[in-house]
């Protein structure tokens, strides 16, 4: 057998990057910056979503800061949909606003 | 044999120097090839040997079914054809005499192969097994050290692979057919997934009937320009040499690193002749040979001995070799150096390696010689779930390395040893292995996506091509200097071509069974000329594309 095809059982970190009607942003940059200083850096897709893959899952939620840009566009406000403690679903999800001017 | 060098006023020397040069009666050999089934045949590989070499032509029958050695210049003498077209074989055996360079002509006539699944590619048999993505995806991990055909004639229950499945955790990555290596710490086993696996690899083998209950599918033959093109094979001495990189020096000639023996490879591309040169055992009782390779500025090859650990370095001018030993609180039965980068290391004296058991990189410092491990997902990933493989470094000595667990691209600072991560525009798609353009672009090839990428460390922005075969699983991509990407298969046969600006490709059928690993262009050369390892087949392949 060759090298390892890792299943991840991490927490996965996505979202989506809007204009302030709600309308998807392609190509907006996503940086996360977790406390240590690393850094994780995507593009936005057509859709406007975004995608970190799986992160450890000891890792705290606000211990990763996230935030968008796009050139012609500036800040409006950022949605975090932290895991639910109830559900299965483990994913965090954040939404960035950006505004044109 | 007598050379000559016809093309010094146009070329660079390092070029003119590995060209073969005419033999002085070079003759022509060529012929229409044909079937009662489709008449004229296009897209047939005809390969030619001659009586005691170890080099054999192969070229490329054209849309009118001619093909043509012109372009081989072959040698006077008794030549032996093989031919390659999936669903067909030679009707006789075929052979030509070259006398005083006089032209020969030979029609060959092929009729249904007997035996359809002994030239299925690994592909044909992804393409032909029914089934979920999900279900064929764990198939390219066999592919490292055997063919797929193994696993579709095999008569297994699944209650008789689980116990198989279980043995091949304890085979060593750098494991082929012809050179069986064990492994100190066995891979995980997880049984519930292998279970899946066996139950699924017994419903597409021989298990319960003695023909298989899907038919057979194969690629279409070549066509348009995928037939302008001449094929060299160099046969290795032994049939166990697996050339997994291979190198070209400033004088043109071939190096390659053995993937399971202790032996850094030469040869002489105008002669085929090959000098090896076997370095000490590290640590006697783990697998032997090496993966990764890669010159410093000075040509000295620096080679990463995967179970033997630590780095290998090749002085180029002295030809001794000089082991860089893992210190003991870093060394393990698991560790594992498959990637080593030293082309930067003059910028400040740290050449960058990876430790695969550890998802971290390793650099050592030629000063003191001490390897320091660096692990960057330590705060951000569950251990052992990324695995540094490609490695390549920018003009500052940062390293940016393919995650082949993952799905990102992994920067790691020189100077602050920082990590960014940048994860692929498409999700689980294993980059493997690329390069660093001058322009700072990083070509690489994700594995698992079966696309070729482009990261542009400037603007930090990812470029991606879907590879036109399915289940090609491109291992590593090389921009040439017509900027034209360039791309092995571990499992296609095919060589591919990839004009990035248009998005259009050309693959190159290679004329027997290849698994490739690493691409290497003599920009040089004119045309550029690829080179490549065949890792199972023990040879040396040079691929010339005549257009």
């Amino acid at each position: 057998m060759g090298d390892p095809d890792h299943v991840d059982e991490g927490t996965p970190y996505f979202g989506f990057v809007k204009d302030a009607d709600g309308r998807a942003i392609y190509d907006a940059k996503v940086v996360a910056v977790t406390k240590d200083g690393t850094r994780l850096i995507a593009r936005t897709a057509t859709n406007g979503m975004y995608n970190f893959g799986s992160l450890n899952k000891d890792l705290k939620p606000d211990d990763v800061a996230i935030s968008c840009t796009k050139d012609g566009y500036k800040p409006l406000r950022i949605f975090r949909r932290p895991p639910s403690s109830t559900s299965t679903n483990k994913a965090v999800e954040t939404e960035c606003r950006l505004q044109k001017g | 044999m007598k050379y000559a060098c016809r093309f010094l006023a146009r070329h660079l020397a390092a070029s003119c120097l590995a060209l073969p040069l005419l033999p002085a009666f070079a003759a022509d050999l060529g012929g229409r090839i044909s079937s009662a089934a489709e008449g004229a045949m296009q897209g047939v590989l005809v390969s030619a040997r001659r009586d005691a070499s170890t080099i054999t032509y192969t070229v490329v029958s054209g849309s009118d079914g001619r093909y043509d050695f012109a372009a081989a210049h072959l040698a006077p003498g008794h030549y032996t054809l093989t031919i390659r077209a999936a669903g067909y074989e030679l009707a006789a055996p075929a052979s030509a005499d070259l006398v005083g360079g006089k032209p020969a002509h030979l029609d060959l006539s092929l009729r249904k192969a007997a035996n359809l699944a002994a030239q299925l590619t690994n592909a044909e048999w992804l393409l032909s097994m029914p089934g979920t993505p999900e279900q064929k995806r764990p198939l390219i991990e066999c592919m490292s050290c055997h063919t797929l055909e193994r696993i579709a004639h095999s008569k297994y229950t699944a209650e008789q692979l689980l116990p198989v499945l279980q043995r091949m955790t304890t085979y060593a990555n750098n494991t082929t057919m012809a050179a069986v290596q064990m492994r100190h710490v066995n891979r995980a086993f997880d049984t519930e997934s292998f279970r899946k696996l066996a139950a699924y690899l017994a419903s597409v083998n021989l298990s319960t009937s003695s023909t298989w209950p899907y038919p057979l599918k194969t690629l279409p033959r070549p066509s348009s320009r995928a037939t302008r093109v001449l094929i060299t094979e160099y046969d290795l001495p032994r049939k166990n040499i697996a050339p997994h990189d291979v190198l070209l020096d400033a004088q043109g000639r071939v190096w390659y690193a053995d993937f399971v023996a202790n032996i850094l490879g030469r040869m002489d591309p105008a002669t085929g002749s090959v000098k090896e040169y076997p370095y000490p055992l590290i640590k006697p009782g783990f697998p032997t040979g090496a993966l990764g390779m890669e010159a410093d500025r000075d040509g000295n090859w620096w080679f990463a001995p995967v179970f033997q650990s630590g780095l290998v370095k090749f002085d180029i001018k002295t030809e001794k070799f000089d082991i860089y030993r893992l210190q003991s609180e870093l060394d393990g039965d698991a560790a594992q150096q498959t990637m080593v980068a030293p082309r930067m290391a003059q910028v400040d004296g740290k050449v960058w390696a990876n430790e695969g058991s550890k998802q971290s990189v390793l650099r050592l410092d030629l000063a003191t010689r001490k390897f320091e491990r660096i692990d960057p997902f330590k705060t951000i990933a569950a251990p052992g779930s990324h695995f540094p493989y490609g490695l390549v470094t920018d003009a500052g000595n940062n390293l940016y390395f393919m995650d082949f667990a993952g799905e990102a691209l992994i920067r790691v600072d020189a100077k602050t040893t920082k990590t960014t991560i940048y994860p692929t525009p498409t999700p689980r798609s294993r980059p493997r292995r690329g390069m660093i353009d001058e322009r700072g672009r990083i070509w690489f090839a994700e594995y698992a996506a079966n696309k070729v990428a482009m990261f542009d460390t400037r603007e930090e922005e990812f470029k991606e091509w879907a590879v036109p075969t399915p289940h090609t699983y491109p291992y590593d991509a090389l921009l040439d200097r017509n900027n034209e990407v360039w791309s092995g298969s571990m499992s296609t046969d095919r060589v591919l071509r990839l004009d990035p600006a248009t998005g259009k490709s050309v693959e190159y059928l290679l004329p027997r069974q290849t698994n490739m690993r690493k691409v290497t262009v003599d920009d040089h050369a004119k045309p550029a000329t690829v080179w490549i390892g065949s890792n199972h087949g023990a040879s040396i392949i040079k691929l010339t594309p005549l257009d």
